[in-house]
């Protein structure tokens, strides 16, 4: 048999790679032959250095942000879903007044909350040292949020003066039963 | 409850991407080896492992289980790094040299320079040793070096080394045939001073295994 032939078959029941009848041959042949032994032998002590060697490199390797940096190149996540549908009677009514009628009362609270100042402003008034002086007449609605049925802010300031600033709040029931009630100098609607 | 891969596999389908982490964990090493293996640098190998994960997350779609999650894994890694390694050859304008020839061309190159018979026992610890491996696993073609590390360290049989490599079982027979024949042309020296003891061990563990 050939070096090469010996390395074959030798290589096969290594590998496990033979039929058992043929796997009881080899073994038989084995007793009988150091050559056969050393090229398994040979087998052996080559994938247990190679093991041990690659074991070395791995061991040696950092994981930390291994997976931070495959994350990164992966597509995001599906954002998740609006909010389901309010479910019974009393949910869509209140889903359906806060799409429609929030922003009219929102509207309608800007437009009294100026009209309130116009008026203040163009009727004389006791002169109270307390109150802001509002030069020139001039108003300005300078902000105007809706956050949903909660809260409306709508805030005036007065020649630049934040600290004289009006603002007004729009509370829904929630807000009042958890006692939100506005502050000194907050007018509630 | 550990889920198999194949249930994590249906649910990195769903985009999940908690369990593609589990996946990731358990076979990041591996990955790695078999990368580090190849490449034969470890910041390469880093990026050869995430881009490998990467495409996995992205084709995940395309498995179909018809093979075990992780061959298809350790295809990706062995094309991922044949990618790398051939953009960087040209990259360097580098010839054609001969640790790229035809993947069953038979590969006879003794080691050059220091090499000298020691003890394994001694020796199987020390970086004289790992620096011979390393200039042996380098010497092999990256067909032969992919193939005994599938075999040697990742204990692949014939068949799955066949589908990571997407060949026939003969050309895995025979790459791995003539990479051990390399490698162990490269060892001779190490290998030849093992005496009888490791040869004795050697040949009881190989006779357990078939029993």
């Amino acid at each position: 048999m050939s070096d090469e032939e010996m390395l074959s078959r030798a290589e096969r029941y290594f590998d496990g790679a033979m039929s058992a009848a043929e796997a009881r041959t080899f073994e038989a042949e084995l007793d009988r032959s150091p050559e056969l032994m050393a090229e398994l032998t040979d087998l052996q002590s080559g994938r247990d250095l190679l093991r041990s060697f690659m074991d070395e490199q791995v061991q040696g390797a950092d994981f930390n942000g291994f997976f931070a940096a495959v994350q990164a190149q992966l597509p995001q996540p599906t954002p998740v879903a609006a909010p389901a549908a309010p479910v019974g009677t009393g949910g869509r009514v209140r889903a359906w007044w806060a799409r429609y009628w929030t922003p009219v009362l929102v509207s309608a609270a800007a437009a009294a909350a100026v009209a309130l100042l116009v008026g203040r402003l163009s009727a004389p008034a006791a002169v109270d040292d307390d109150d802001p002086v509002i030069a020139g007449g001039a108003v300005q609605v300078d902000e105007v949020t809706n956050e949903g049925p909660k809260t409306v802010l709508i805030s005036m300031p007065v020649e630049d003066d934040e600290e004289s600033s009006t603002v007004i709040w729009l509370l829904d029931d929630e807000d009042t039963a958890a006692g939100h009630e506005p502050a000194d100098g907050e007018d509630p609607i | 409850m550990e889920l198999t891969d194949q249930e994590l596999v249906a649910r990195c389908q769903r985009g999940d991407h908690r369990a593609f982490r589990v996946l990731v964990d358990k076979y990041q090493r591996r990955a790695y080896g078999i990368a580090i293996g190849i490449l034969r640098n470890p910041d390469d190998a880093r990026d050869a492992a995430q881009e490998a994960f990467i495409k996995v997350f992205r084709n995940v779609d395309g498995f179909k289980g018809d093979s075990s999650f992780y061959t298809w894994l350790y295809r990706i890694v062995v094309n991922v790094c044949i990618d790398h390694i051939r953009k960087h050859r040209k990259a360097r304008n580098v010839e054609y040299d001969d640790t790229f020839r035809r993947s069953d061309e038979a590969e006879v190159m003794p080691l050059s320079g220091n090499t000298r018979p020691m003890q394994p026992g001694v020796a199987h610890e020390t970086k004289e040793l790992n620096g011979v491996l390393q200039e042996a696993l380098g010497r092999l073609s990256e067909n032969h070096r992919t193939i005994i590390l599938l075999r040697e360290v990742e204990g692949l049989s014939y068949e799955e080394i066949a589908e990571v490599m997407e060949c026939h079982l003969g050309t895995v027979m025979s790459r791995l045939h003539h990479a051990r024949k390399n490698l162990q042309l490269a060892l001779k020296p190490y290998l030849e001073g093992a005496g009888s003891g490791l040869a004795e061990r050697a040949g009881q563990g190989v006779r357990k295994e078939r029993s």
